[in-house]
């Protein structure tokens, strides 16, 4: 706090620069959500290390299936997430500047919503390639 | 006077196996992150067309791109497996030196353990 805000009550420097009332969420989501990537992520990586090399078609008729798209919509979506509130608390142990800070959450918080959105578009365009 | 180090001082005090595990779960979450952005590359690629799939898939198999692999396997693995331990911990069990001690060697068997086996089976 800079001196010119001395006058100010402890209540009202307090205010607004956030309490510890909903860091538990945070905290219970990281581990919900690493609950879902262990088995979703073991699956990917079973599956693409054997499967990585069939033609372009074949993956394409694969991952068109609604059933193989929702789970990967689930894997990056939950992924997605994790990484956001990981990424959330490196930030908020290294990096001090008030600009970059913030910058940075609010930045690291809008990719965590754009990565499911883009992969959700991606999937329903291969749905839709895959279907002919 | 000069100032005296503060312990502990990172260029000075050997990090103990924990603490190594430890920040290594951070590094390998970030650059899950990375991974992540290529498995998104790798459906872009294939929602692109049949050229954009076979370029991404060139690129995967060059240098640079085997090193990617290569990295995001053992990230994934470590960060699991340390994940893991992470979740005990949650439930309070496992604090013991000795515990500590036997599942850090554990985490770092399994996941490069897991990491040359995906790697010569794939």
């Amino acid at each position: 706090m800079t001196s010119s805000n001395n006058f100010h009550t402890p209540m009202k420097r307090a205010k607004g620069l956030g309490t510890a009332k909903d860091g538990t969420g945070h905290w219970i989501a990281q581990r919900v959500t690493s609950i879902l990537i262990a088995p979703l992520g073991l699956g990917v990586i079973a599956w693409l290390s054997q499967n990585h090399h069939l033609p372009y078609t074949d993956m394409l008729h694969i991952l068109a299936n609604p059933w193989i798209a929702s789970i990967l919509f689930l894997f990056v979506g939950s992924a997605s997430y994790h990484a956001a509130l990981g990424l959330q608390v490196i930030i908020e142990d290294y990096v001090h500047s008030h600009f970059w800070r913030y910058y940075l959450l609010i930045k690291v918080r809008l990719i965590g919503y754009l990565l499911p959105a883009i992969t959700l578009f991606l999937l329903i365009k291969i749905m839709i390639m895959g279907m002919n | 006077m000069k100032p005296r180090p503060l312990s502990p001082h990172l260029q000075i005090y050997r990090l103990p196996l924990a603490a190594i595990l430890s920040i290594l779960h951070r590094i390998t979450g970030g650059g899950l992150v990375i991974s992540l952005l290529f498995f998104i590359a790798w459906l872009a690629s294939l929602a692109m067309g049949e050229t954009a799939y076979g370029s991404f898939k060139d690129f995967m198999s060059s240098c640079f791109g085997q090193i990617v692999i290569f990295f995001s396997l053992f990230g994934f693995y470590y960060h699991l497996a340390n994940g893991i331990r992470h979740l005990v911990w949650d439930y309070g069990h496992g604090y013991d030196l000795s515990t500590v001690r036997l599942t850090s060697w554990l985490v770092i068997i399994t996941s490069v353990g897991a990491t040359i086996l995906t790697w010569s089976f794939a």
